[in-house]
């Protein structure tokens, strides 16, 4: 999760956990859905004017009535088609697709697996690995890479960024599949 | 005396045995103004902190009349985010803070070492003229327009995105904490240097020893929060990126520093109470404190603590799990010296001949409600409990239940104890049991019930909130009328007591400690004769025909 301005948190009463959203990182939480319902959701970090009035609601369904809701009522998309486009229309593609021209590495595979870097030791590829290395991609450089990919401070959105870390994340090595 | 002659409203003339006070030895208000006698500044505090209290006290009330409906229909949600900053920012700095410290930590520390005045008598005026000008930036920004951050003042929000006067009241907390560091360096060094003969270490009042483990936070903490609201008025006026991730900072870092010292500002505001208890319950049992060094340690012990607990307000932010279990490990560690306190007071109070003045109901009002927030807070150090009832009510609920349980009676118990010292003048102790059982049922009326909402899910800092927590709600407000009235009243019996109170002998509870063996009020430079340390610290019970 992250914030695009202020600290937010996200706070589920019904489940007992909560978890800052802070701008500039990403924080993580998680949760098993054992029982279908609606359960009160609020912003608990205090953050400006209408903060008692950033809630929402949980809505956990058995997976039959999910599948209903997606044909019915949900936008087409899901996170990674949607960063799919996302990494076409801010031309990542162009350097990172198979076969590209300009060397860079193939993003395919890459979540979850340590990257080695031009200092020597390594990194592992995860979610904040992945947004920072977007945004600023000057500080960390790979081993066996020439670092030529601009900034893209400024440029993305964190709505872009989750989709295109999703859309990464689920890009699997084509390889070994 | 006779009776007619307690009632007289004049003081009789003086001797040479027997000087003027400090109250009659001159009227001017420009003796007042430009006085250095750390009397008259405890009085001078004493005054500033009530009107601050008031303000502060009104804010908090609106705040209760807000939410006795659920969807936010009496005031804006801009008006209620001013109204509980402007009751944070005033209650944590310009009321609790200050409020023992300064009031009777001037008055009664040279008092207690056997001094004529603290080490710096200047250097103390100038904490007060400190403090005043902190305070006019502060309450300035109310008058323009308020300020709606939270008293935390948390970056980004009041860097970039709040629309209000943030800088002028970062500016006046700023200024307020140079007082602070002015009266810990004052109080450390009268501690150090000024002790009458025969008053070494453990001969020292706990009250002392609690005034001396507080100036230590003072010069230790208060520099960092200066430093770091410097900072965040760098950020916002000048566009300086510290804190805000759009101009390179981290908020997250200044999480650090604002808990840095503003958990240890929570013993800045704990530790006086516990000195004022310590005080009052041995004269109200008649019987000498027990583990009188226990309680000394205890202290210093808490005082070391405080330092190393600070990411326990940081369990959800995404703070690795490594360092939280550290921090809650030593947030637990400060239970124990807690724990001996209470244990402490409660052993001296066992077959005790106890006497139930207005004191002593808010002394024992205080270990009742002390032990009650003690525990919670031992819920919130709890890692898997945190994550549910952080940023809730129930942080709201445990935090008055530190901050009014504990130091505001132990703040109102040490007002009445002190008060004949001070003014000369016995309050009217029916009036003033009255009042002590009104705080005591309103403020539990107020706060249980916020234990119970946050527990439920109601986050803190809500103006709207789902229906089910109105009833809870109208129950905590409605107790906050109860607890008003409670505090209504001693401000005018007391007032009343100044000019028609009975006239105060010099020693009315039969207490020990030097202070009680001055007139009341003291002459200007406190004792008559210089006295010499003799007799070890809560020799009780006082004998019959003893004079103290």
């Amino acid at each position: 999760m992250i914030s695009q301005d202020v600290i937010h948190a996200l706070y589920i009463p019904a489940l007992r956990i909560q978890m800052d959203t802070i701008p500039g990182r990403y924080t993580e939480m998680w949760f098993k859905a054992d029982k279908a319902g609606s359960f009160h959701l609020f912003c608990s970090e205090y953050c400006g004017t209408d903060h008692s009035e950033m809630d929402g609601t949980l809505t956990i369904m058995q997976p039959a009535d999910y599948q209903t809701w997606l044909t019915h009522a949900a936008s087409s998309q899901t996170l990674v088609s949607a960063g799919e486009t996302v990494f076409q229309s801010y031309g990542c593609s162009a350097c990172h697709r198979a076969n590209s021209t300009v060397k860079a590495p193939s993003l395919a595979g890459l979540y979850g697996k340590p990257v080695p870097l031009e200092g020597g030791g390594t990194v592992i590829a995860d979610d904040s690995y992945i947004r920072d290395k977007i945004l600023n991609p000057d500080a960390q450089k790979i081993a066996g890479y020439k670092q030529t990919m601009p900034s893209y401070e400024g440029k993305i959105p964190e709505d872009d960024l989750i989709r295109l870390v999703a859309y990464i994340k689920a890009s699997k090595d084509s390889a070994h599949d | 005396m006779t009776d007619v002659a307690m009632r007289e409203r004049t003081p009789p003339p003086a001797t040479l045995d027997r000087p003027l006070d400090y109250l009659h030895d001159a009227h001017t208000l420009r003796s007042w103004l430009f006085t250095i006698d750390h009397k008259r500044i405890g009085i001078l505090y004493l005054i500033a902190i009530t009107a601050f209290f008031i303000i502060g006290a009104v804010a908090a009330g609106l705040v209760r009349l807000a939410l006795v409906v659920p969807d936010g229909q009496i005031f804006t949600n801009d008006t209620y985010n001013k109204l509980f900053t402007i009751h944070g920012v005033v209650m944590v700095w310009f009321f609790l803070i200050p409020s023992i410290p300064a009031t009777f930590g001037n008055f009664l520390l040279p008092l207690m070492i056997g001094a004529k005045d603290l080490a710096f008598p200047r250097l103390n005026l100038l904490s007060w003229y400190v403090f005043m000008t902190g305070a006019v930036f502060t309450l300035a920004t109310v008058v323009i327009g308020g300020v709606d951050t939270g008293w935390t003042f948390y970056a980004p929000l009041s860097t970039t995105f709040s629309n209000t006067w943030v800088v002028p009241a970062l500016i006046g907390v700023i200024v307020v904490g140079f007082s602070s560091i002015l009266t810990g360096l004052n109080f450390v060094v009268t501690v150090h240097t000024m002790r009458a003969p025969g008053m070494h270490w453990f001969r020292m009042p706990i009250f002392v020893w609690t005034m001396y483990a507080t100036s230590l936070i003072f010069l230790l903490a208060t520099p960092v929060i200066t430093m770091a609201l410097i900072l965040l008025v760098m950020e916002r006026a000048f566009g300086i990126g510290v804190f805000d991730p759009a101009l390179g900072g981290d908020p997250v870092l200044f999480e650090h520093l604002f808990w840095f010292y503003s958990h240890p500002a929570v013993y800045i505001m704990v530790l006086p109470g516990m000195g004022v208890i310590s005080e009052i319950i041995p004269a109200f049992a008649q019987k000498k404190i027990f583990g009188y060094k226990f309680i000394c340690y205890a202290t210093i012990g808490l005082a070391s603590i405080t330092f190393f607990v600070w990411g326990h307000h940081m369990f959800v932010n995404g703070q690795s799990e490594y360092a939280s279990l550290a921090f809650s490990f030593l947030s637990f560690a400060v239970a124990v010296p807690s724990a001996v306190k209470v244990y402490n007071w409660t052993a001296t109070i066992h077959k005790g001949d106890i006497h139930l003045d207005t004191p002593m109901l808010y002394a024992m009002g205080y270990i009742g409600l002390f032990v009650l927030g003690g525990l919670t807070g031992l819920f919130l150090a709890t890692l898997a409990i945190d994550e549910h009832i952080h940023d809730t009510y129930f942080v709201v609920a445990h935090f008055h239940y530190i901050m009014v349980g504990g130091t505001m009676l132990a703040f109102l118990g040490g007002l009445h104890f002190w008060w004949p010292k001070f003014t000369g003048r016995m309050y009217p102790e029916v009036w003033g049991r009255i009042s002590a059982l009104l705080i005591f049922l309103g403020f539990n009326v107020t706060f249980f019930p916020q234990f119970i909402l946050g527990y439920l899910g109601m986050p803190r800092r809500y103006h709207v909130y789902p229906h089910e927590f109105q009833l809870l709600n109208i129950l905590s407000s409605a107790g906050s009328t109860i607890l008003a009235v409670g505090y209504i009243f001693p401000m005018i019996y007391l007032l009343w007591s100044l000019w028609f109170g009975k006239r105060a002998p010099s020693d009315p509870w039969n207490a020990k400690g030097l202070e009680w063996t001055t007139s009341s009020p003291p002459p200007k430079h406190n004792f008559i004769v210089p006295p010499i340390v003799d007799f070890e610290p809560y020799d009780y019970p006082v004998k019959a025909g003893e004079s103290v």
